[in-house]
């Protein structure tokens, strides 16, 4: 128990630990740990902000190309695309710019995820942080670069004199919806990747076909048939609940029920693995 | 109260990449390192330790000995908190800093200025915090303009000065350091000793692992030996030091 007396000039760290092999300790450890991990918030969003610049540290236009290759990718591919008449009532442009920012916050946490360990194993094989610290710092960083990423959609709708109208407001329940299941798949994933070397490499060829299967170059409603591809398709939801606003729609109630369905469910599962693997992270560095 | 206790504590690596591992190579690898064994899922481990129990309260200077792989690093990193025993109980009371293979702390492609803050934030300290303890990195470190320059620019001794700084400067009350500390020159280290001696005076716990025993006996005042894994002599560093020093009986 704490020790209360004024001779303490400040509480000690304590840090304790029974290997005993009950799921329970495991649970109790990994739940510490994630607590933990969170309260460091002045750290992690200090350190993610500090690598987010480092990307582009030497670079002439820094955190700026980011924001142009983006720019670049939507303005082609909107000149290409938006002829073809599927696009419809919509605004290619902007259709574009919102799916590939959502697209670039998706395959983040994903294809970034599974290498957030073992970038991290230096500083986790020296220093008695929370394991799910890096997760968090890493989170960060894709989350600001994210972020920057709705200056193109900003130009898009500048140049373009698109409004999207007051449904835009409900972007802020959207990115609150990635926040709490970026993290999650962010956890997942790294574990994978810390585990299976191999992930790494099977994850980025599936990446792209998960790209191109999703509705992020063409409108839904262009497909005639196969539709329950995209019901199937979690990724299509993900991508409507943020572009949707962004192009002055509300989202589907079903774009909601499975977002949020998927971080609960998400939740448990990494929730389930951080447990089973936090302490067997470090020797799988 | 500062102070660390381990109980029965064990721990085995796992190994991933040994699948051409025969079971004669892992007898015959027996006279160093840990045990070699298949786990009952049939993957390789190292068993590193076995039944550890050691407890340690404020004031205690640990100097830890043992041959090449009797598990000494792997101690300091569960005394450190950085790996959780398989089995055993293991409690710290006290904030507690490591350095035990400083490259690895240390970012590389970052400047030392950068690293000192990156380390700093980890442990919790605001930048305007961090920035007051800089020149007295800067001091003691003496690594003079190069604290601007990527941390990959440095030899492995300026990064052992770098870490070992820093570590200290942050004013542990546990500190475990391992004998890649030694990388250092003999005026660092003797500056090296200074600190931590006055480190001690704040009523700390120090773990010194190293094969320098003449330094061993200056700084500690408590030796354990290690052997296979397994604590085999803990008591008053001249003895145990005198034991570890003592001809192997053939």
């Amino acid at each position: 128990m704490a020790d209360n007396s004024t001779a303490a000039p400040r509480r000690l760290p304590i840090d304790q630990f029974e290997g005993d092999g009950r799921k329970l300790t495991y649970f109790l450890d990994a739940w510490n740990d994630t607590r933990a991990a969170f309260g460091m918030w002045r750290a992690w969003t200090l350190l993610g902000w500090r690598d987010f610049r480092l990307q582009t540290s030497r670079t002439l236009l820094g955190s700026l190309w980011g924001v142009i290759g983006t720019t670049i990718t939507v303005v082609v591919l909107g000149f290409v695309y938006g002829s073809m008449s599927q696009f419809g009532s919509y605004n290619a442009f902007v259709f574009l710019s919102a799916g590939f920012i959502a697209w670039f916050f998706i395959s983040a946490c994903i294809q970034g995820g599974a290498s957030v360990f073992i970038s991290a194993s230096g500083t986790l094989t020296e220093r008695n942080i929370p394991i799910f610290f890096p997760i968090l710092r890493y989170f960060f960083r894709i989350f600001i670069e994210f972020i920057t990423k709705f200056a193109t959609y900003c130009i898009v709708c500048a140049v373009t004199m698109f409004n999207p109208g007051v449904n835009f407001f409900l972007i802020f329940v959207s990115l609150l919806i990635y926040v709490v299941n970026g993290i999650w798949v962010l956890a997942f994933f790294a574990i994978v990747g810390a585990r299976f070397r191999d992930a790494i490499q099977i994850i980025s060829p599936i990446m792209l076909i998960v790209f191109l299967a999703t509705p992020i170059l063409w409108p839904e409603a262009s497909l005639i048939s196969n539709r329950v591809v995209l019901a199937l398709n979690p990724f299509t939801y993900f991508i409507d609940i943020l572009r949707d606003p962004m192009l002055g729609r509300v989202p589907d109630v079903r774009d909601y029920v499975v977002t949020l369905s998927a971080a609960v469910v998400g939740w448990g599962l990494a929730g389930l693995a951080f447990a089973r693997s936090k302490n067997r992270l470090v020797f799988w560095l | 109260m500062v102070s660390f206790e381990l109980r029965n504590v064990s721990l085995n690596y796992p190994i991933f990449h040994a699948v051409d591992l025969t079971l004669k190579s892992a007898v015959s690898s027996l006279a160093t390192g840990g045990t070699i064994h298949r786990s009952s899922r049939g993957r390789f481990e190292v068993q590193a330790l076995t039944d550890v129990s050691i407890s340690a309260k404020a004031g205690d200077r640990i100097g830890l000995v043992g041959h090449n792989g009797a598990g000494k690093t792997t101690l300091l990193k569960v005394i450190g908190g950085i790996y959780r025993p398989q089995l055993g109980f293991y409690r710290r009371e006290g904030r507690t800093m490591s350095v035990i293979n400083p490259a690895n702390g240390l970012q590389q492609d970052l400047s030392g200025y950068d690293n000192i803050e990156n380390i700093a934030l980890l442990y919790g300290m605001s930048l305007k915090e961090i920035r007051s303890h800089v020149p007295d990195i800067e001091a003691f470190a003496e690594l003079g303009d190069f604290l601007s320059l990527p941390v990959s620019t440095y030899s492995s001794g300026m990064q052992a000065r770098l870490a070992f700084a820093v570590a200290t400067t942050f004013e542990p009350e546990i500190l475990v350091a391992d004998e890649n500390l030694s990388t250092g020159d003999a005026r660092f280290m003797e500056r090296a000793r200074d600190r931590m001696e006055a480190m001690m005076a704040r009523s700390s716990i120090l773990v010194l692992a190293s094969h320098d025993l003449a330094a061993l006996e200056r700084l500690c005042n408590r030796g354990i030996m290690m052997e296979h894994g397994r604590i085999v002599a803990d008591g008053p560093i001249s003895e145990v030091i005198a034991r570890y020093s003592a001809p192997q009986p053939a």
